[in-house]
């Protein structure tokens, strides 16, 4: 029985949201947001974020386009360090440790990262998911690590004849289970994913939502979607980001709600998540 | 409705019909006048080939293919004449190889620092340091082969010859170094971020993410880079000629005096050879081998080029998926598993040696780049040192001499400006005109795209093939008009230098104005023309000037095609605005230079370096001019972008 149904059956659907949280049994806390604010050339992009993800649930972003999503994603693996002239300020523990004292390298192992658009890197299939275990030391027997990647994202009896093909020949979808496969590798403690499945056909985002519903219980995943039926089908929580504007006219991200997945859809404390959210409004598709 | 205040554009009749008709005539008179600027280009190709094939012809009836590629001598001066061609290639080929060998190591560790680690001020700095040896006159590299490096590596190799392909190879590397290095580093750039970010979400430093992912995606723009800088180095001729020698000889030895194709041009250019000779005949025929080497590489590298760019722009367009047995298969086979994966990984490398590696490797990269730096700093302080004591007035004002205390350079520094502005006369109006035809008439088909590729073709064909072309075309065929061996047979060989390179940047300076102002001009009712005069060339005209006035640097630099045209070593004269003047011989700085540093005396190299300074501070003036007006430019349209609402 996983978390989700504990929370349903513990909690009367109109409780508040108080109550909820008292009675709720919190699994261990992997990464903790304080007060996060990142800014692009001096304008703020996105500002005072906090919020807690936990260990094996898939915790989802939902929010229109622009609203931050991606930028406060991409902290919790300190990828925005690499674009200039953006700043973060605020804190972002993993395991309680702060990550700016941390080395980015180190991090970036153990927080993978699934991008929007599939990047398998111009490779055979098989370099895709060895590279990465190559660079980082692995140990282990390379091909056995590299079939039970493939076998885990469901890829190895399509793929296992034509390894040494180059992966910009698989389709989008199956270059984007390659993505996560080739992450998986790696054995990360949290994945992050920046909306797998938006530029996919719907056979191929549909296999990807099955795969999540399988790891689901097993890893810890951030999930940015679009797509509230994928938030509300393989998500434990989800938090809500909203664009607002500020007194000096600037377009800044907050996060609105932040809540077990059934209570956003279903119970929401915030008129604007109840307007993204509740069907018939014009977000939901 | 016959309120005075709506009678503006009341009726038709206030235009006048006559000038419609007029107009149009307008039209198609400059339409057809651009068409023939543009045609010119295609005319020099055509004649290159003409000539060149034509000579051939004549000398292929005297000697046989098999003799020309089988014979071990190449002899054309001697009374019993060999025509071993590969004599003359072996030489090319080592200098370039050695060059190559030089200027790959470099020129991509020095991209690498300037694409991935340069902060913005350092590369503001390195990157035209760098840039600038490519910008160097030939005949500065062939002095600095002869008088320093030379001697420097003779005292590490006491068999050195004084002549030798390794020191002409070295300093030709240095001179195609940036080709390498800005080509290798628009190919990394143009990896997409998607797949750089790819690299850093797996845990790779940054090194790692560069040897690992970037340059393998880079690497057919990093062959393309390489193939044309070999290119460029095959063709080079004064470096090879000075520092090379003129001993035909088939080696591969990099320590003895050899004589590379280029070199045999230069060697018999000096001397006076009749046309129809069949030593001209062979002139031309080894020219057409340098022609054809030069030339089939250009066009590989930059089709690789264009190929690498249309890769990375359609690198991650992934297909659909289809339903397939297997595939089906495989979702099933997902649920069955055990998840997660063994968890009990270990990763030896430690992360600390890791990141020592990344240190060592961004010295290493910062270290090549600042070679281009050194070498800069080297030459100008051998140069200054040699050259200022011998630069005052009365070396400016005085005709050259046999006598070092006499000597001076004011023929040729008359004749290097004289130059400078008939080729700006010739080349400016042609250049832009088959600019504004192919960018604003021609439609953008294939034929246009192949056109485009021809004219960067064009623009690294050898400057030598020019001068040959030139030796033939305007020097004879055109006699009557330029007077031979002379003023305006030069120029118009520089013109025809420079004329692909005019076109290039006046097209790059055309597209650069936005489709929106060309929209609002067609809105008013303007004609192509008047679109064209009235809007697009003004807001042009910036970038077509600076493109210009580097295509002049670039043209007052050549050597090679003035020996080629007939510039003499002694002129007791200036010429003056007159077309007996302009028909009469010339010579010039670069020129001067050379007969200069071919004496052995070492007064007459000081002499040499001290024309060198001259000539470097008037590239120097038309650079510092051509950066003056673009961030004049810059800040006027500045200004007009802040005085928007
Ligand atoms: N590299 C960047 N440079 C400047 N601004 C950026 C950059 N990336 C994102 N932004 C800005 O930050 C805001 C948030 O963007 P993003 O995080 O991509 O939103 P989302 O993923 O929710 O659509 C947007 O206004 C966007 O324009
Ligand atoms: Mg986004």
């Amino acid at each position: 029985m996983n978390n989700q149904q504990a929370i349903t059956m513990n909690n009367p659907v109109f409780t508040s949201k108080s109550e909820q949280e008292s009675s709720e049994i919190l699994p261990e806390v992997i990464l903790q947001a304080e007060d996060v604010s990142v800014s692009y050339h001096g304008i703020p992009a996105l500002q005072n974020i906090s919020l807690e993800i936990y260990k094996n649930q898939i915790t989802s972003f939902i929010g229109p386009s622009g609203c931050g999503k991606s930028t406060f994603l991409r902290c919790f693996n300190r990828l925005n360090d690499l674009i200039p002239e953006t700043r973060m300020t605020g804190k972002i523990r993993f395991f309680g440790q702060s990550i700016r004292r941390m080395n980015p390298v180190e991090i970036r192992r153990r927080i993978g990262m699934v991008f929007q658009r599939p990047n398998p890197f111009p490779k055979s299939i098989y370099d895709n998911i060895a590279v990465g275990l190559r660079v980082n030391g692995y140990r282990g027997n390379l091909d056995d690590r590299v079939e039970t990647s493939l076998r885990h994202v469901g890829l190895w009896n399509e793929v296992k004849n034509k390894l040494k093909k180059n992966a910009l020949d698989l389709s989008g979808g199956q270059q984007q289970r390659l993505c996560i496969a080739r992450t998986i590798a790696l054995n990360p403690e949290v994945i992050l994913m920046d909306e797998p499945t938006a530029a996919l056909d719907p056979i191929s985002a549909g296999r990807i939502n099955d795969l999540l519903m399988t790891m689901r219980q097993y890893y810890t995943i951030i999930l940015i979607t679009h797509n509230l039926k994928q938030a509300a089908l393989v998500t434990d929580r989800v938090a809500f980001f909203n664009v607002e504007i500020n007194s000096r006219g600037d377009r800044v991200g907050k996060l609105i709600e932040y809540a077990p997945t059934l209570d956003i859809f279903v119970n929401p404390t915030q008129q604007t998540t109840w307007d993204y959210v509740v069907p018939g409004s014009r977000y939901s598709s | 409705m016959n309120d005075p205040r709506f009678s503006l554009n009341s009726s038709p009749k206030h235009f006048n019909k006559g000038l419609l008709v007029g107009l149009f005539m307008r039209e198609r008179i400059i339409e057809v006048g651009l068409a023939i600027a543009a045609g010119i280009p295609v005319l020099i190709s055509l004649a290159i080939l003409g000539v060149f094939l034509y000579e051939a012809t004549f000398f292929f009836q005297e000697v046989s293919p098999w003799q020309f590629l089988t014979d071990t001598q190449w002899t054309p001066l001697f009374a019993s004449q060999k025509f071993g061609i590969f004599v003359l290639t072996s030489a090319t080929f080592s200098i370039a190889a050695i060059a190559t060998f030089v200027a790959v190591p470099i020129g991509l560790l020095a991209a690498i620092y300037l694409a991935e680690y340069a902060p913005q001020q350092v590369r503001r700095i390195l990157k035209p340091a760098l840039e600038t040896l490519s910008g160097i006159p030939t005949i500065v590299y062939g002095y600095f082969a002869v008088l320093l490096v030379t001697p420097l590596l003779q005292q590490f190799i006491p068999n050195l010859g004084g002549f030798n392909a390794l020191s002409a190879g070295l300093v030709t590397g240095i001179l195609i170094t940036p080709i390498v290095s800005s080509i290798s580093e628009d190919a990394i750039e143009n990896v997409p971020m998607e797949l750089r970010e790819g690299g850093y979400s797996l845990g790779f430093t940054k090194r790692e993410n560069i040897l690992r992912v970037i340059l393998p995606i880079a690497f057919p723009g990093i062959v393309a880079a390489i193939t044309l800088a070999t290119s460029r180095a095959l063709g080079e001729t004064m470096i090879a000629s000075i520092a090379a020698g003129q001993n035909p000889n088939l080696t591969l030895n990099p320590l003895v005096p050899v004589e590379s194709i280029t070199a045999f041009i230069i060697q018999v250019s000096l001397g006076d050879v009749p046309a129809n000779s069949f030593l001209f005949h062979t002139l031309f025929t080894v020219g057409f081998v340098l022609f054809l080497l030069t030339f089939s590489l250009n066009w590989l590298g930059h089709w690789l080029v264009r190929r690498h760019e249309q890769m990375m722009k359609g690198l991650s367009i992934p297909s659909i998926e289809v339903e397939s047995d297997s595939s089906r298969e495989s979702s099933r086979a997902i649920a069955s598993l055990n998840f997660p994966l063994d968890t009990h990984l270990s990763f030896e490398k430690a992360l600390t040696r890791r990141q020592r590696y990344d240190r060592l490797f961004l010295s290493l990269t910062l270290c090549t780049t600042l070679v281009g730096a050194i070498v800069l700093v080297i030459l100008l302080t051998s140069v200054l040192l040699q050259g200022i004591p011998v630069l005052d007035g009365s070396f400016l004002t005085s005709f050259a001499s046999r006598n070092a205390e006499d000597a001076g350079i004011y023929a040729a520094l008359v004749g290097t400006l004289w130059l400078l502005v008939l080729t700006a006369a010739i080349a400016f109006p042609i250049g832009v005109g088959a600019a504004i035809y192919l960018e604003e008439y021609l439609p953008r088909n294939t034929f246009n795209h192949i056109l485009e590729i021809h004219l960067a073709n064009l623009a690294a064909v050898p400057s030598i093939i020019y001068g040959l072309l030139g030796l033939a075309l305007f020097a004879r065929v055109l006699q009557p008009i330029t007077g031979g061996r002379s003023l305006l047979s030069a120029a118009l060989v520089l013109s025809s230098i420079v004329l692909p390179l005019v076109i290039i940047t006046t097209r790059g300076a055309l597209r650069s104005v936005p489709q929106s102002q060309r929209q609002a001009a067609f809105g008013v009712g303007m004609t192509q023309w008047q679109a064209i005069h009235n809007v697009i060339l003004p807001s042009a005209f910036p970038r077509i000037i600076t493109g210009m006035l580097l295509a002049l640097s670039r043209a007052i630099g050549e050597t090679a095609p003035l020996i080629a045209v007939g510039a003499v070593a002694y002129i007791s004269f200036v010429p003056e605005f007159s077309l007996g003047d302009l028909q009469s011989n010339f010579t010039t700085l670069t020129t001067q230079i050379f007969y200069w540093i071919a004496r052995p005396q070492k007064e007459f190299h000081n002499l040499a370096a001290a024309t060198i300074l001259v000539l470097g501070a008037i590239v120097f003036t038309i650079n510092i001019f051509a950066v003056l007006l673009r961030d004049f430019y810059r800040k006027k349209k500045g200004e007009l972008a802040n005085n928007k609402p």
